[in-house]
């Protein structure tokens, strides 16, 4: 079954798309007009019936009685051919496994949408088996009604790619459908919200005056300045702002009114932040350094990070909640799933594909790739 | 809680001295400064919603780009389809961001992502999704033929599949809904924009423009290339998109309140077709009021201007800091990347107005010309089409926002580059691409709406720097030690983006005050320090002759050097955290239309590749690193593929204008 899926697959596609190629660059017109013959199209049908037949079979019954899948060598090779011919290189030990259990996965789900029927009164199954029969030139004076039982007759879905990808969706779809209706509650929403703290922090904020004393026009007195500054504000009673005739200008500004930890960063520096967050409040501290300098700094009010509250996060848990579900049930449904199958992976066979890494697409067709972004 | 200069210089900037068009928004913000702030962002985002961001991978959509500028995590799109999506995060978020999504492909993108919907299981379809097994590269050509090909692709003909309003309506309405939301658009902290991106090709020249517009009143469908192109006959199709927005937009009483912007970008790749000659001071004045800015740099490279050390001239320049980022080709096309890689293209195969420096100049010789003006037949106007303020941006496909550092990147279009090995092949003239930065009273759309329609903006190379740029004819030499360095610029000059005002009569000469500070990075990523201020004129002579000069400002010795140790990726000979330097311009003369730009370059440090390279265990600083082909990554040792780069800021000109007749 999987090898079926090989061979099609990578011929269907590029079928279906002849005809927008086919305008787009002059040398596939010929291509087009030899799909135009009856005789090709006949050969093509033979070819997908012979896939298909190879196909069956591959889904044999395993020695304890349980259905075998069988990842043959061949399409072992077939995953590793798509993927150099996608990445230019062959996939890594994990890579590979990846890509094994992906087709298992898919082989599993499909077989178990056969085995629901659900591609029997499936309209877009129907509608895609009889697009392929008016293809392949077996219209005739049949109706469509027709033509759906003469493909189902020829068992032409089993080698039809986009068919097998529906089938493998809806199933998919199905098996993360909940079993019965369970609403999502509050207190749902309350328990994910305390798992997912993380996601709902909003970062601590600070509102502040700070003078400046810069490296560039006070070279190696700027940190002496800031501290003369300073003891002369600390002697002060009030902890008043100075004037702007103090220090240097700062182009991102003097005085910041709750500011966020992020926004500080950018402009002083995250070893600024971090002092900001031990300082006392309503007095002059400092001298803080940064690339730029020496800053005294008056915090005047300190917002430590915070949850944002149930009401705000609330749409958003609700969709995380739902995923989280669909998730959840669709893992577990699979993992019983599989259970019921043997998997058998065959051994790699060597690939058909030179050893050296395939040339990049762009070196065959340059530049098209950076076309239109 | 203001400063003391607030009000004063409030009423002062609203009487319309300095900047004609500056309005001061409402102050809505605590920390609302009217001497405003440098806000960083990115206006050139695409998610899912752009066809050739799905065709390698992406899944991320608009929220996703919008969490990730604000510094939450997001999955990367797949390097292959099976392979896991390591998650991302930017060290610091952003202030602002923009999604520009391709509007030409919402119609497939809508119907391709409807699961189970009609026309789900097209070929079309299946290839956008990346369900077959063609090569990536092929399906985006494929792809690219169905959207943006004005004759509609085979699917949308299907019957129950609406290609043209209800597929389109839906993408457009989760856009808008994703700018809209209030998790996103936090006033006062982090700003989004609704806004798409009109993608005209002429052939293989980009006409591409990111639409922006200014809050939630927005058309009820995106004009896009394809609503525009039939009434364009070769070049000029912007002009039909400025006149939609006028009917659907500016002019439209149903959208009270809608106010829209056009920023071009990549007119590297565009054959100068960007910039094309207005054919009366009407369309140049319409020029100016729906595209004051131009994107500089982003990650298909930087347009400012262009310098090819092997040829030892440039496109209209004598530069040599004009051969940074620049794609070898001259177009999306052609001629093929690895022929010109190898060889490169000869600076005269460049149009000259494919590079914003030459497009600036050439604004002043036909503000000098004059256009036939239908409002006044009798008198030419002199009206400057090419009034560009400048801004950079990312372009990712990848929806990482201002995912611009050096280190660490990991490509901006998923299965393309996701991969050292991949970036390192036919990508490696790409780059993390730039940064837009705005001086604004606050974080809200108004205000930074405002920044970009007056041009007080510049772009960066995606370093964060913050720089201020001030003309006038009465600076006082010794402003920057002033603490009354700001309120002077705006009040006795103008900031970066304006007209600098008509020259008292004991005025000899302009003056600009440039003043820098480096990117203070992170900890574990510190910022580059400064190596030197440079202001870059440009004037047209009596005779209609175009010319322009690159001023040294400070330090008055730069080290030139562009020396890094390879250990640290650090300078050798470190610069300041803090230049400032008001400047007199020694060649001035008042009847030549001239501009004035600052060109901002911090030390030398790392390109990107460097970084992959090692990783793939290249050293490409080694003396024996290996061209030939026994080395798998022989970009990494390619001698015009530098490994060390300068990263840059441009702040937007400040043009000088005669008195004409």
């Amino acid at each position: 079954m999987v090898s079926t899926a090989l061979l099609v697959s990578s011929a269907a596609p590029s079928l279906a798309s002849i005809r927008r190629v086919a305008h787009a660059a002059a040398p596939h017109r010929g291509l087009r007009h030899l799909l135009a013959y009856p005789l090709t199209r006949f050969l093509l049908l033979g070819a997908l019936l012979w896939c298909a037949e190879l196909g069956i079979g591959q889904i044999g019954l395993g020695s304890i009685g349980r259905p075998e899948i069988v990842i043959t060598s061949a399409e072992r090779l077939r995953l590793r051919d798509e993927w150099a011919r996608l990445h230019g290189g062959w996939p890594s030990g994990d890579e590979e496994r990846g890509l094994i259990d992906k087709a298992v996965e898919e082989e599993v789900l499909y077989s178990e949408a056969l085995a629901r029927g659900l591609d029997r009164d499936n309209p877009s199954v129907r509608a895609r088996l009889i697009a392929i029969m008016k293809f392949l030139g077996a219209a005739g004076d049949s109706d469509d009604e027709a033509l759906y039982r003469q493909a189902l007759a020829l068992n032409l879905e089993a080698s039809e790619p986009a068919i097998r990808r529906h089938l493998v969706l809806q199933m998919r779809l199905l098996a993360s459908l909940p079993a019965e209706h369970k609403p999502i509650t509050d207190a749902d929403l309350e328990d994910l919200f305390r798992r997912k703290t993380d996601l709902f922090r909003e970062p601590a904020r600070f509102s502040f005056t700070q003078i400046f004393f810069s490296k560039r026009q006070r070279g190696g007195e700027a940190e002496a300045d800031a501290r003369r500054l300073l003891s002369q504000l600390q002697a002060r009673p009030a902890a008043s702002d100075p004037g702007e005739e103090n220090g240097d200008p700062f182009p991102v500004g003097r005085r910041f009114t709750r500011a966020n930890e992020p926004a500080l960063e950018s402009s002083f520096g995250a070893s600024f932040r971090a002092t900001l967050a031990r300082a006392p409040l309503g007095v002059w501290t400092g001298p803080i350094p940064s690339v730029f300098g020496w800053h005294l700094v008056r915090v005047d009010e300190r917002l430590p990070a915070a949850l944002t509250t149930f009401e705000v996060a609330r749409p958003r848990l609700r969709e995380m909640l739902r995923r989280e579900r669909a998730e959840a049930r669709y893992a577990e449904y699979f993992q019983r799933l599989r259970a019921r199958y043997v998997v058998r992976v065959e051994d790699a066979a060597e690939s058909s594909l030179p050893q050296a890494p395939v040339p990049a697409f762009e070196q065959l067709v340059p530049q098209q790739a950076e076309a239109l972004e | 809680m203001k400063t003391p200069i607030a009000l004063p210089l409030l009423a002062f900037l609203l009487s319309g001295y300095g900047n004609s068009e500056a309005q001061i928004s409402t102050p809505q913000c605590d920390d609302f400064r009217s001497l405003r702030r440098p806000f960083f962002g990115d206006l050139h985002v695409h998610t899912a919603y752009s066809w050739d961001a799905v065709v390698f991978g992406t899944t991320n959509e608009p929220h996703h780009a919008y969490s990730f500028a604000r510094g939450e995590e997001i999955p990367q799109p797949p390097a292959a389809p099976d392979e896991p999506q390591p998650k991302l995060k930017l060290r610091r978020p952003l202030h602002f961001a923009a999604v520009t999504d391709h509007s030409e492909g919402f119609g497939l993108v809508g119907v391709c992502s409807n699961v189970g919907g009609p026309g789900y299981d097209s070929p079309e379809c299946k290839v956008l999704r990346g369900e077959t097994s063609l090569p990536s590269q092929f399906k985006f050509i494929l792809a690219g033929a169905s959207a943006n090909n004005p004759v509609s692709p085979a699917v949308c003909l299907e019957p129950g599949v609406d290609c043209d309003q209800a597929a389109p309506d839906s993408v457009w309405a989760k856009i808008r809904e994703a700018a809209n939301d209030p998790n996103a658009n936090k006033p006062c902290e982090f700003t989004t924009f609704v806004a798409y991106e009109w993608t005209e090709q002429q052939f293989d020249a980009h006409l591409h423009r990111n639409v922006i517009f200014r809050n939630d009143k927005v058309l009820e469908r995106p004009v896009s290339a394809i609503d525009t192109h039939g009434a364009t006959t070769g070049i000029g199709g912007a002009q039909r998109l400025w006149a939609l927005l006028r009917e659907r937009c500016l002019e439209n009483e149903d959208v009270q309140g809608c106010d829209v912007l056009t920023i071009p970008h990549n007119s590297n790749i565009s054959r100068g077709q960007t910039f094309v000659d207005p054919k009366d001071a009407t369309e140049a004045r319409e020029r100016q009021v729906f595209e004051p800015l131009v994107e500089i740099m982003q990650h298909k490279g930087a347009s400012e201007c262009r310098f090819d050390a092997r040829f030892g001239r440039g496109v209209d320049t004598a530069d040599e800091l004009c051969a940074f980022e620049q794609l070898p080709q001259i177009s999306e096309f052609l001629p093929p990347q690895p022929v010109v890689q190898a060889t490169g293209v000869p600076p005269e195969a460049f149009s000259a107005r494919a590079f914003v420096r030459n497009v600036l100049k050439d604004g002043l010789a036909l503000e000098q010309r004059g256009f036939v003006d239908p409002e006044n037949p009798l008198e030419l106007a002199h009206v400057n089409p090419f009034k560009l303020g400048l801004i950079g941006s990312t372009d990712t496909h990848s929806a990482t926002s201002g995912a611009t550092d050096e280190k660490g990147w990991t490509g901006h279009q998923g299965s393309q580059d996701g991969k050292p090995e991949l970036r390192l092949g036919a990508s490696i003239s790409r780059n993390p691409g730039g940064l837009a930065v705005v001086w604004a009273e606050e974080n809200t759309r108004d205000s930074i709406f405002e920044a970009l329609r007056r041009r007080e903006t510049y772009g960066t190379s995606g370093t964060r720097p913050t720089v201020r740029f001030f003309g006038g004819w009465s600076f006082d030499d010794g402003l920057c030690s002033s603490p009354e360095l700001e309120s002077t610029g705006y009040q006795s000059g103008v900031a970066m983006g304006g007209d600098l005002p008509a020259a008292p009569a004991e005025a000899s000469a302009p003056k600009f005050i440039t003043w820098a500070m480096q990117d203070p990075g992170t900890n574990d990523f510190p910022g580059n320090t400064l190596q030197r201020i440079q202001i870059v004129k440009g004037w047209a002579d009596g005779s209609g002759q175009t010319h322009e000069k690159v001023f040294d400002v400070a330090p008055e010795n730069p080290s030139a050097s562009r020396e890094v140790d390879p250990g640290t990726c650090r300078a050798k000979t470190p610069g300041s955290p803090e230049i400032c330097r008001v400047w007199t311009d020694p060649e001035f003369k008042p009847t030549e239309p001239a501009f004035y730009y600052a060109r901002i370059l911090e030390d030398p440090s790392c390109r990107w590749a460097v970084y992959d390279c090692i990783a793939l265990g290249v050293d490409p600083f080694a003396s024996n690193c290996d061209t030939t082909e026994n080395n798998p990554y022989p970009e990494c040792c390619a001698s015009n593929t530098d490994p060390v780069t300068q990263e840059r800021a441009w702040t937007s000109p400040i043009w000088y204008r005669p008195p004409y007749s």
